[in-house]
């Protein structure tokens, strides 16, 4: 069984086809790549299985679990974590709180828990104050616990969305272009990182991106698509060697 | 007369009056829409810059008619390019006095939409205070002809209402998608650190548009004031407020959604008025415009901007 | 700034001991408490670390003990308002010696006290009922605007219609007390003893509370889809079409307004009736009221957003997109945010209506929307210091300048700076406020406080209110 399973998803916005029958499987512990020109149709494919759209044809599975209809925090829920490509984080809100809030849906005290304080609200909040503080420990960004993320440099920023995606402990990982923006020292700390991460954690990593040196260097398996729809699979050198990638993709050049 | 001919009559009588109401929300509304489409504020002080536009109308017309033996008609023609140049100077100087130090400064939108509040309650209460509490009675500078058709009963000024303000709609209608300014203002909508590649810089484009929304607020004020030849220091606020609505419902950013925003208002509103209690325009006119937000959330012509994610 | 505050403090602290000495205001135990008082803070002022901690133990010391003890020896008290200064600041001083064993119990502590001192001068009428009722509306818009607050300022929406859910809190419970324990045209003889008011009202006030609330429900369902501008204007058209509804509703008084509550709040003295005793209480019910719905309100507040369940709101605020993507359940936390908020502004509602003792629709127009918005605004979104400050600042200008404005009419026609035939009127208040709020916002971009709390600024008062 796949941890996560789309099979035909079609995504339609008024006239245009940004996601045509794409499928995928995604076993434990994979470390897979998505990549494809720009306006390709990858981060609208992050949003179905997020739950941020809803598909207009298809079925994407996670767990075993039809995930239609679900909103996203509930996606979340069962082991559904990513990035965003221009990072989102939240800017007035300290890294610590950023950390919590992405618990959110965990929390079951609600507002009269809130309001009274209850026991509940207090192990809650406790638990995840713990969770957060370990998280940003083990990706060694415990000294920035009370800064705004505003006031932080980029590659830092891009480190504290992917603890932010990490600390609820998903079973699937989704990077969207986890190394735009970045210069080459913070690069080759970005591959390390990401590395660590899948050796670490139980956990299945999905990736989009451009740099083909994070792609060749960490996917097992990689994905091209063009136009919404899977234009080759396979193994890095595989498409490293396809022409019909080299034809779509990367035009003339060779990478 | 067989009753549903008074019913027909009575329709149409009302759906003049209704073009004719709407004529004025349609004005303040494009006014609101302007600003709006340009920097993103709710220029709260724009009905109240309608209701100095009524006031210099006010003061201009009665200080030429005092001043000679000229005929009403040549007074209004030369009122009519004072009081818009005037009023846009109000328009613009609240734009520069109030509005852009805090833009330069970077503060949030909506500090700039409640100082722009706030500004409208200054102009009002200042009025009042300065000019005291008394309404006034505005000249007539033309004679009001009526023509009957059958039952429905038409003045030449309904008409000349209703005429300016679809003029002015198809005049900023050209002036926006025309000309070389008008383009500028929609560039610096979506782009305000693009618009200096133009080779226009943005102050000017923005001054423009208080201009252009203040100068017709002020044909709107005048308009108003020769219709209804009442004046009040609050005229502009209820007014002012309603037209917003209307601008939103229609679109917010949106022309031609002003437009019909400002007539669909008047519509509801004359329409309630005369087959219900008065009493309940405005709840039933603010249902209805609840109603149409509800089925289309950005409004009637209003496009939603999708957000890359 | 830093260098000029401690000898205007001091030069101050000792200039009206030396006033309250010369006009023979103090004697005898005060005049001794004063000096140590005025010498420990120009020793604390002016000492290092170490003296700073001693001089706040002989200045709060002289001043807690002495003025409790004298209290309830035999209340001979030269006047009210040195006794509730020092008994205020004799429970400063008691929080901060003892605070730290108790944290949580400073705020409350200090809050009695501050409650006590108005009521007691209240009582004696050292306060007048003119001040009371500026005290009230002050209340009335600390609950305003820091309910306001949540939803404009820490949800990032633009909520101008906040005088809708007002008005149905206002109503509503008008409506209940007056039917449970007044006599009126509408609902006839009280369907309870009068001597029920005084524990029936918050009752009432909890429904007006829950009604109001409810119409933040039906707001917050177009906020799902609908945000921003368009979202403001379905807040407007909704409180326009509540204050419609009540103005076509014969029954309560249409727009004349209802009225009755007076009788609501007079009846409360009678609650030691219902222990069968025959005293009455004649306290000043509706302050004690306000005070504890501000507390109440701010306490809420505090607490929702300073919980990882409330900063759901923040993030929404933030970035709408991550924060339901990043498992945040944003309707569900609009729909909360939406509620409290107007849940409270009916709480205002009612108070206000039961302070005043009368309702009227044009009361909830949209001018009291813009004052909700102003006080927000003045105070800086996110912060609920900020509001609070903002509403005490917008209350006391309004109310001031009723006072300044002749003396500056006659300042100016002393001055011959105006003609003659012109009086400068209230109308002025008008231009002036917005005026100056409008100067403000030139100086501070971001409000008076921008979307932190006062004690971000001043971490040492956090010994005083350890709100969590
Ligand atoms: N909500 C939406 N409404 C309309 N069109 C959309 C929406 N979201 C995405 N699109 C369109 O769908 C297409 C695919 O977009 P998508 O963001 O998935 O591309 P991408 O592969 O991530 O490209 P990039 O490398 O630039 O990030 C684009 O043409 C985009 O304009
Ligand atoms: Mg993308």
């Amino acid at each position: 069984m796949a941890l996560l399973d789309v099979k035909d998803v079609t995504q339609q916005f008024g006239g245009l086809r940004a996601v045509s029958s794409f499928s995928v499987a995604l076993e434990e512990r994979e470390l897979v790549g998505l990549i494809g020109p720009n306006g390709a149709g990858k981060t609208t494919i992050f949003n179905l299985v997020s739950g941020f759209y809803q598909p207009t044809m298809g079925t994407i599975r996670f767990k075993d679990q039809p995930t239609a209809g679900l909103k996203p925090n509930h996606v979340t829920t069962l082991g559904v974590s990513r990035t965003f490509q221009n990072i989102r984080l939240w800017n007035d809100m300290t890294v610590l709180d950023n950390i919590r809030v992405a618990h959110h849906s965990q929390l079951s005290y609600g507002f009269f828990g809130c309001s009274f304080r209850s026991a509940r609200y207090r192990d809650q909040e406790k638990d995840i104050t713990a969770n957060a503080m370990k998280t940003l420990e083990a990706l060694d960004l415990d000294q920035y616990a009370d800064e705004f993320p505003k006031n932080l440099p980029y590659g830092t920023r891009r480190k504290v969305e992917i603890a932010r995606a990490l600390s609820i402990h998903p079973r699937l990982l989704m990077l969207d272009e986890p190394a735009a923006g970045l210069n080459t020292a913070d690069l080759t700390g970005l591959i390390d990182l990401i590395g660590w991460i899948h050796k670490e954690f139980p956990i299945t990593i999905w990736m989009i991106e451009h740099q083909m040196q994070v792609v060749m260097s960490l996917c097992q398996r990689i994905q091209v698509i063009d136009f919404g729809a899977t234009i080759a699979e396979g193994t890095p050198t595989e498409i490293q060697n396809n022409p019909a990638v080299i034809k779509a993709y990367l035009g003339d050049d060779t990478i | 007369m067989p009753w549903g001919g008074a019913l027909l009559a009575s329709i149409l009588q009302n759906t003049l009056n209704a073009l004719q109401w709407g004529s004025f929300y349609s004005l303040i509304a494009l006014g609101y829409c302007l600003v709006y489409g340009v920097l993103l504020l709710i220029n709260f002080a724009h009905g109240d810059v309608y209701m100095v536009g009524a006031y210099i109308a006010f003061f201009v017309a009665t200080f030429l008619l005092a001043s000679g033996g000229l005929p009403g008609w040549v007074v209004l023609a030369v009122t009519v390019p004072i009081t818009m140049v005037l009023t846009a100077a109000v328009g613009v100087t609240l734009e520069r006095v109030a509005y852009r130090p805090l833009r330069r400064k970077g503060a949030h939108r909506l500090y700039v939409v409640v100082t722009a509040l706030m500004c409208g309650i200054i102009l009002e209460n200042g009025n009042l205070a300065l000019l005291g509490a008394a309404s006034r009675a505005f000249p007539e500078l033309v004679t009001t002809t009526v023509f009957s058709l059958g039952d429905v009963k038409l003045t030449n000024l309904k008409v000349a209402v209703i005429v300016v303000a679809i003029g002015s709609f198809l005049i900023l209608e050209t002036i926006v998608s025309r000309t070389k300014i008008g383009m500028a203002m929609r560039a610096l909508s979506y782009d305000r650190f693009a618009l200096p590649l133009m080779g226009i810089p943005p102050d000017t484009v923005i001054v423009f548009t208080f201009v252009l929304g203040s100068s017709f607020a002020a044909l709107a004020g005048l308009l108003f004031a020769m219709s209804y030849p009442v004046l009040d220091p609050y005229m502009g606020a209820m007014v002012g407020w309603k037209a917003f609505i209307a601008a939103v419902v229609g679109g917010i950013g949106e022309i031609r959604g002003a437009f019909a925003g400002g007539f669909l208002l008047g519509f509801v509103e004359i329409m309630v008025a005369a087959f219900l209690p008065s009493t309940f325009r405005d709840l039933i006119a603010f249902t209805i415009l609840l109603f149409i937000l509800w089925m289309k959330p950005t409004g009637l012509f209003g496009v939603a901007r999708f957000q890359k994610i | 700034m830093k260098n000029y505050t401690k000898p205007i403090l001091a030069a101050g602290l000792w200039a009206m001991i030396a006033w309250l000495f010369l006009s023979g205001r103090a004697d005898g135990y005060w005049l001794v408490a004063l000096i140590l008082w005025g010498g420990g803070a120009t020793f604390a002022f002016y000492g290092g670390e170490r003296a700073r901690e001693y001089g706040f133990w002989v200045v709060l010391g002289t001043l807690s003990v002495g003025a409790w003890w004298l209290f309830f020896q035999d209340r001979r008290m030269d006047s009210d308002w040195i006794l509730c200064i020092h008994l205020l600041l004799g429970a400063m001083g008691l929080v901060r010696l003892f605070g730290r064993a108790a944290p949580a119990w400073n705020a409350p502590f200090l809050l009695a006290v501050l409650l006590f001192c108005l009521v007691w001068l209240s009582y004696q009428e050292s306060i007048n009922v003119y001040f009371q009722s500026v005290l009230m509306f002050t209340g009335i818009n600390i609950i305003m605007a820091t309910s306001l607050n949540l939803v404009n300022g820490y949800m990032g929406e633009f909520n101008c219609g906040h005088a809708g859910p007002m008005a149905v809190g206002a109503y509503v419970s008008s409506l209940m007390t007056v039917a449970l324990f007044g006599k009126s045209q509408v609902f006839g003889d009280p369907s309870l003893s009068p001597a029920l008011a005084l524990f029936g009202f918050p009752f009432c006030l909890l429904v007006g509370m829950a009604a109001a609330a409810f119409i933040g429900f039906l707001i917050s369902i177009p906020s799902f889809k609908t945000r921003g501008d368009y979202l403001a204007i379905i807040t407007i058209a909704v409180s326009y079409i509540i204050k419609s509804t009540i103005e076509n509703m014969n029954v309560i008084g249409g727009a004349r307004g209802f009225m009755g509550m007076g009788q609501v709040t007079q009846a409360m003295d009678k609650a030691p009736q219902v222990f069968g005793l025959k005293t009455s209480w004649d306290l000043p019910w509706m302050m004690i009221w306000v005070f504890l719905g501000t507390v109440f309100s701010v306490w809420l507040l505090r607490r929702f957003v300073t919980s990882t369940y409330g900063k759901g709101i923040i993030a929404i605020c933030q970035d709408e997109i991550a924060a339901e993507i990043m498992s945040v359940n944003t309707n569900r936390m609009k729909i909360a945010a939406f509620m409290l908020s107007s849940g409270l502004a009916g709480l205002a509602g009612g108070l206000l209506a039961h302070a005043i003792g009368y309702v009227n629709p044009s009361t909830f127009n949209i001018l009291k929307s813009t004052e909700a918005l102003l006080m927000v605004y003045l105070g800086g979104m996110g912060s609920l210091s900020g509001s609070v400050i903002a509403a005490v600042l917008f209350t006391v200008l309004v109310d001031a300048l009723r006072f300044i404005i002749p003396i500056l009419n006659s300042a100016l026609h002393w001055a011959h700076l105006i003609p003659s035939s012109y009086e400068v009127s209230q109308v002025w208040k008008w231009v002036l406020i917005p005026l100056l709020l409008v100067v403000i916002m030139r100086w501070r971009p971001e409000g008076l406080m921008g979307n932190r709390e006062l004690t971000d600024y001043f971490p040492g008062l956090r010994d005083y209110f350890r709100f969590k």
